[in-house]
């Protein structure tokens, strides 16, 4: 059983027209990202997909289930599951530092978009976000983004889904 | 002396009017003294906390009953229903899909499968504050009443739009409530999906689509 979600409700008089819609599960987001992306084989990479506020929505390691490898392309994909409809940045360490990887990602009821481009299905999932490799030029540093805080990824792993 | 109830979380017209005496909510909503409230809130099921409701005086009833003898006194409490409409993520209906309603006042649980449109309907007590729903290998607890109302002007909270743009899957709510950055992306990304003019705010066509998407 899935964790408990708490959703607002109306109730109504008996007979009438009026209804509460509840839309459940949520879309699959694969990010690929080079291996080894914070330059240490020996540590386990993470990637946090994080709401425009900063706030962790998932995180996943290297060495979870939800993580396949493409070992031609030397690449780690992560599935976040159950995503809600929304925009999104993909963060990382590189060097041991947090930084962004992809953003903007929006998730909508047609898929997965980056920029005015709609994302290729991948393997399970309905949307894939674009390749990440540490060492992009695009890769912007913490400091810099409204991304999330030490305290934020620091945090126990329990609050894995928290939205 | 009629009384001033300020409605809280969790409270609809018929809820506040139980807690007062009335099993009719109609002799509380329809009083005179709540004419701008009605007109500002057409649903008496759909309020904003911090709306104030004039509760009238009861008119007490009395009853002459000879003694040395046993009675029962029927009280009737008001029931609602209860109408959820569930969608995969895909917005197709979640068809013939097993469920388990269990209402928190109530001993026996609700157990059936939705219908071909993915709807369920229970008939619940006023008084029942939440109800848990077990469907598709997930669990939902339902804060029944918890739906606010659309804001009907610029001095009303929008936690009756974030609340059903989050029941329709977007992700509305913001870890800190005074930034409504995210409503405002959440607004945008529905007017997309709807194929209305993508604005983030609130217009008449938003609201309108949004109300039609959700079912109220």
């Amino acid at each position: 059983m899935a964790d408990e979600d708490v959703v607002n409700v109306m109730l109504g008089e008996p007979g009438e027209d009026t209804w509460n819609t509840l839309v459940i599960g949520g879309t699959e987001v694969v990010v690929p990202v080079e291996r080894d992306s914070d330059g240490d084989p020996f540590q386990d990479d993470e990637v946090w997909l994080c709401a425009l506020d900063g706030t962790v929505v998932q995180r996943r390691y290297a060495s979870d289930d939800e993580v396949d490898e493409d070992e031609e392309k030397r690449l780690l994909l992560y599935r976040f599951t159950d995503v809600r409809y929304g925009v999104y940045n993909v963060w990382t360490k590189i060097g041991g530092r947090p930084s962004e990887i992809a953003r903007g990602l929006v998730v909508r009821r047609e898929g997965v978009f980056a920029g005015e481009s709609a994302l290729p299905e991948e393997r399970q999932g309905q949307g894939a976000a674009p390749e990440a490799h540490a060492g992009d030029d695009d890769v912007s540093l913490a400091q810099n983004l409204d991304g999330p805080t030490a305290d934020d990824l620091d945090q126990s792993d329990d609050e894995d889904e928290t939205a | 002396m009629s009384k001033t109830h300020t409605v809280r979380r969790g409270e609809n017209a018929v809820s506040v009017a139980w807690q007062y005496g009335f099993s009719d909510h109609k002799v509380v909503w329809k009083d005179g003294a709540n004419s701008a409230l009605r007109d500002k809130r057409p649903d008496p099921h759909l309020l904003i906390p911090g709306d104030e409701i004039v509760v009238p005086d009861p008119t007490l009833k009395s009853l002459s009953l000879p003694t040395q003898k046993n009675y029962r006194l029927v009280v009737h409490v008001p029931k609602q229903e209860l109408r959820l409409r569930i969608l995969n993520q895909q917005g197709k209906p979640l068809a013939q899909a097993p469920y388990r309603l269990t209402v928190e006042t109530l001993a026996k649980p609700f157990e059936g499968t939705t219908d071909d449109e993915g709807k369920i309907k229970a008939i619940v007590p006023v008084d029942a504050p939440s109800a848990l729903l077990d469907i598709d290998d997930r669990q939902f607890r339902l804060r029944l009443k918890g739906l606010a109302a659309m804001p009907a002007d610029d001095d009303d909270p929008m936690d009756g739009v974030s609340g059903r743009l989050d029941n329709l899957g977007y992700q509305a709510a913001a870890a800190d409530e005074s930034d409504n950055a995210a409503l405002r992306t959440a607004l945008a990304i529905f007017q997309g999906d709807a194929g209305i003019d993508v604005t983030g705010e609130l217009d008449q066509s938003t609201r309108d689509t949004l109300k039609k998407e959700y079912g109220c």
